[in-house]
């Protein structure tokens, strides 16, 4: 799985739990950068990506990543 | 739940000595309160003639825990049950193979004796807390 496919897979799930279609989003993209990714947000996000990517984050993981290039740094560790 | 013991409901509030007084008022007692600096929150435990224990919590700064209840104007409400348990990481083994994901490490709660805590999120339930060996009021 390459990162274009992983953020992808992030934003889908961000448009589903923030209900915004519209959201644009890009690997530099952080959270407080984006109406309504609160710390709620994100663990319903990790939840999501869990179950959609077959990963487990672990409890000191679950905190809100600098922005989606790390997290999905943090998700490429776990799918090799 | 296997392993678990009811312990009490979590009530957010910005309001925290007008929530004190208005479940005295119904009949409660005020069993202890702390500022709880580390977990950066307000903590009062009140105790009913029937049902479980009370806890309010209510923010001490502006980073607090409840941040994001408190942007979404969801407070004030119950926001989470606490379960008490003698092993907090077998505990948390369990509930991580029922689908919730725990949000960070253990922490101690002032209120409780340091007694260890840590809490879990389940999408379709929100948030459950876990003390282990919890000691009220010391």
């Amino acid at each position: 799985m390459v990162r274009a496919q992983v953020l992808e897979i992030i934003r889908n799930n961000l448009v589903e739990i923030l209900d915004n279609d519209q959201l644009q989003v890009g690997e530099q993209t952080s959270a407080n950068e984006v109406e309504d990714w609160d710390s709620l947000n994100h663990v319903r996000l990790l939840i999501s990506l869990e179950a959609v990517l077959n990963i487990r984050f672990e409890p000191e993981e679950t905190a809100s990543a600098g922005n989606i290039g790390e997290l999905i740094d943090l998700i490429l560790t776990k799918r090799q | 739940m296997s392993g678990l013991e009811f312990h009490h409901v979590g009530v957010g509030t910005v309001l925290f000595e007008a929530a004190i007084a208005t479940y005295v008022d119904l009949g409660y007692k005020l069993v202890t309160s702390v500022d709880d600096e580390a977990l950066d929150v307000r903590i009062a435990f009140l105790s009913g003639p029937s049902g479980p224990l009370l806890e309010i919590v209510s923010p001490l700064g502006p980073d607090g825990p409840l941040r994001a209840l408190l942007k979404k104007q969801a407070l004030p409400s119950p926001y989470h049950t606490c379960y008490a348990t003698r092993d907090l990481l077998l505990s948390g083994e369990m509930l991580r193979s029922k689908g919730f994901l725990q949000l960070g490490p253990p922490r101690p709660a002032a209120a409780l004796g340091n007694a260890p805590i840590t809490y879990h999120y389940h999408h379709a339930i929100g948030l459950l807390e876990l003390v282990e060996n919890p000691r009220l009021g010391q």
